[in-house]
């Protein structure tokens, strides 16, 4: 199953990924950012009765940025009164910044046979592992 | 017949601490150079040439002297262990060294000291290897991240081929050492760049071994996934030497690859036919100078029988799947640090601030990270499946200056790295040429997991034909 996922990923042209890249941009950030989830609850309460439209650009901007503006809000909250005027607005940028690159990340088709390279290898010394002084 | 005592401990001028780590340990075993005689002259050059360069962050000199002494009478006694026994250098201040302080180049840890020596340390200390200072880095390898050169405890290391250039980092101290004929190698460190870099903007041999070839036991943690300590030199040759005592396997680094696959045996290089892949999308734009001398440098290998051909890195989001789990990793190493507010006292503007923001890395995108990961080991095993050994520039460009904003001076995309680190493959940068503005340039050599030996002998058979990397820098 996994070397199937693989072999999928590998199919991809330049132009697929692109495409899957907006795509899976939109439904990612859509599907985990906190705004986004609360902007849809109150759509659908509005109007219970009314078809929603898929996610368009417009949707994606927005729950991205609410995702920005909820990260920010919590570096802010739990770090604020540590941090000058300044600092806060670099705060601001490098959340941006952050975003960017989890755009990119979130930008690639994966399926679910694509297991990711975290192993946990049982370390048959492990005695000794545990008597070495600790960091 | 033996030389006289006189003779060997004649004072060694410039011209032999310049020399590689294979003649020291030739002479030395020869006994026409003495361990002790070596290791002043090295502690007097830097202590005199520190203050310019910044390079080191502690002197050992007690801690040499008591090591080259004994080298000496082991030596004279016909106990001779290797090519390092005798032979002084500088490990980078993150690694453990019992009764020493070791900083790991940050504000926060400028008292720290550890009662065990670092894995890495031991095994020099028992291959008789001289430690005569602790390298100056940049604060937490850059972990937290850092806009400055001068984001160190020991401020900005200076590149000896032109002091207004910085050296790269975080083996800040360590590129600028090896450079200066400060110690006959250095160890350095690298989670994403830290040797190739400092390697290539300094113009000398540094080389990135397998990922859990060397244990990191004992080192500053940044990213557990990616972290790995390599050897700084004058050659590829002399990284080979140093590489066959770091490697081994440690059961008290997880990472660790098994006995057999860790264990590096590495002798004079036979001369082979290789077959490189030329990366023709290592970097977005290069330098036209660095351009020219890495073309140069192939042509050479092409001249002594390499098949070249031109190849392609994988496409995909692959540097920002290993820049998020740099960031998630490092944070978690960090949380004390940051979750204290001590990170308030680094010295860079960036580093005081970024862990708060890497804080708030989901764990699905690191996980997403660690799936592109997998597919990433994929894709270069199937790349590296049609050639030996990979190529490209080291850099796409030369040494940045001192005062640089590295976010908007020295920042672009960086798929070779990102990747070689993902995927944890050997790679070694060594010179092929100056700058108009005669900056050291640098190329890299990469091979699959566990063929340190292709990347070392690709940069072997070249150094064979090149002098590049016996050139020395201006210092006055």
């Amino acid at each position: 199953m996994r070397e199937e996922s693989v072999k999928d990923a590998k199919k991809l042209t330049r132009r697929d990924f692109a495409r899957a890249a907006a795509a899976a941009a939109a439904t990612a950030t859509a599907a985990l950012a906190p705004g986004a989830e609360a902007l849809t609850r109150k759509v659908a309460g509005a109007n219970s009765t009314r078809v929603v439209n898929p996610p368009g650009p417009d949707d994606a901007a927005s729950a991205r940025q609410a995702e920005i503006d909820a990260r920010a809000a919590d570096v802010l909250r739990r770090y604020g009164d540590r941090l000058s005027a300044e600092e806060k607005t670099e705060v601001r940028r490098l959340v941006g910044e952050l975003q960017k690159t989890l755009d990119k990340l979130r930008s690639y088709p994966l399926g679910n046979g694509d297991q990711p390279a975290t192993v946990l290898r049982v370390v048959p010394d492990l005695t000794e592992v545990l008597r070495a002084p600790r960091r | 017949m033996l030389p006289a005592v006189e003779k060997k401990r004649a004072v060694p001028g410039e011209d032999v601490l310049y020399l590689s780590v294979r003649e020291l340990g030739k002479r030395i075993r020869m006994r026409q150079l003495s361990p002790v005689a070596l290791t002043e002259s090295y502690l007097a050059r830097s202590e005199r040439l520190n203050a310019q360069f910044n390079a080191y962050a502690t002197l050992t000199r007690d801690l040499a002297l008591e090591q080259a002494h004994a080298a000496e009478k082991e030596i004279g006694a016909g106990h001779y262990r290797g090519p390092l026994h005798g032979i002084p250098y500088a490990a980078k201040d993150l690694l453990a060294v019992k009764g020493y302080p070791t900083t790991w180049g940050a504000k926060p840890f400028a008292d720290q000291t550890f009662d065990y020596d670092a894995t890495v340390i031991e095994k020099l200390n028992k291959a008789g290897a001289i430690l005569i200072g602790k390298a100056a880095m940049i604060e937490l390898a850059g972990g937290m991240g850092y806009r400055f050169a001068s984001a160190s405890l020991t401020g900005p290391a200076k590149n000896p081929w032109n002091e207004g250039c910085w050296t790269c980092g975080s083996s800040s101290g360590s590129g600028a050492i090896v450079s200066a004929a400060m110690a006959a190698f250095a160890i350095g460190t690298e989670t994403w760049g830290s040797i190739i870099c400092p390697s290539a903007f300094c113009g000398i041999s540094g080389f990135r071994p397998t990922f859990g070839r060397v244990s990191r036991f004992g080192a500053m943690a940044l990213a557990y996934s990616l972290d790995k300590i390599g050897p700084m030199a004058r050659s590829a040759d002399d990284c080979g030497l140093i590489l066959a005592v770091l490697a081994g396997h440690d059961a008290k680094d997880r990472s660790s690859l098994p006995g057999d696959e860790a264990a590096f045996e590495y002798s004079a290089p036979a001369p082979q036919k290789l077959k490189i892949g030329w990366l023709t999308n290592a970097w977005k734009k290069i330098d036209p100078d660095i351009d020219t001398a890495t073309q140069g440098a192939i042509a050479v290998l092409e001249k002594q029988g390499a098949v070249v051909e031109d190849a392609e890195l994988p496409e995909g989001p692959f540097d920002a799947a290993a820049g998020v789990i740099i960031s998630v990793e490092g944070a978690a190493a960090f949380r004390d640090l940051i979750e204290s507010g001590k990170v308030a006292e680094l010295s860079d503007p960036l580093g005081r601030i970024s862990g708060y923001v890497n804080e708030q890395i989901a764990a699905g995108d690191y996980m997403r990270a660690q799936q592109l990961r997998g597919i990433c080991l994929q894709k270069m095993d199937e790349l590296l499946e049609n050639y030996d050994v990979l190529a490209a520039p080291a850099l796409p460009v030369a040494a940045s200056a001192l005062d640089a904003n590295l976010e908007k001076d020295l920042n672009f995309p960086d798929p070779l790295g990102g990747m070689g680190n993902l995927c944890g493959f050997p790679a070694i940068s060594v010179p092929c040429g100056f700058t108009s503005a005669k900056l050291p340039i640098g190329i890299l050599f990469a091979a699959r997991v566990r063929d340190d030996a292709k990347a070392l002998a690709a940069a072997n058979l070249y150094q064979a034909h090149s002098d590049w990397h016996t050139k020395r820098p201006p210092i006055s």
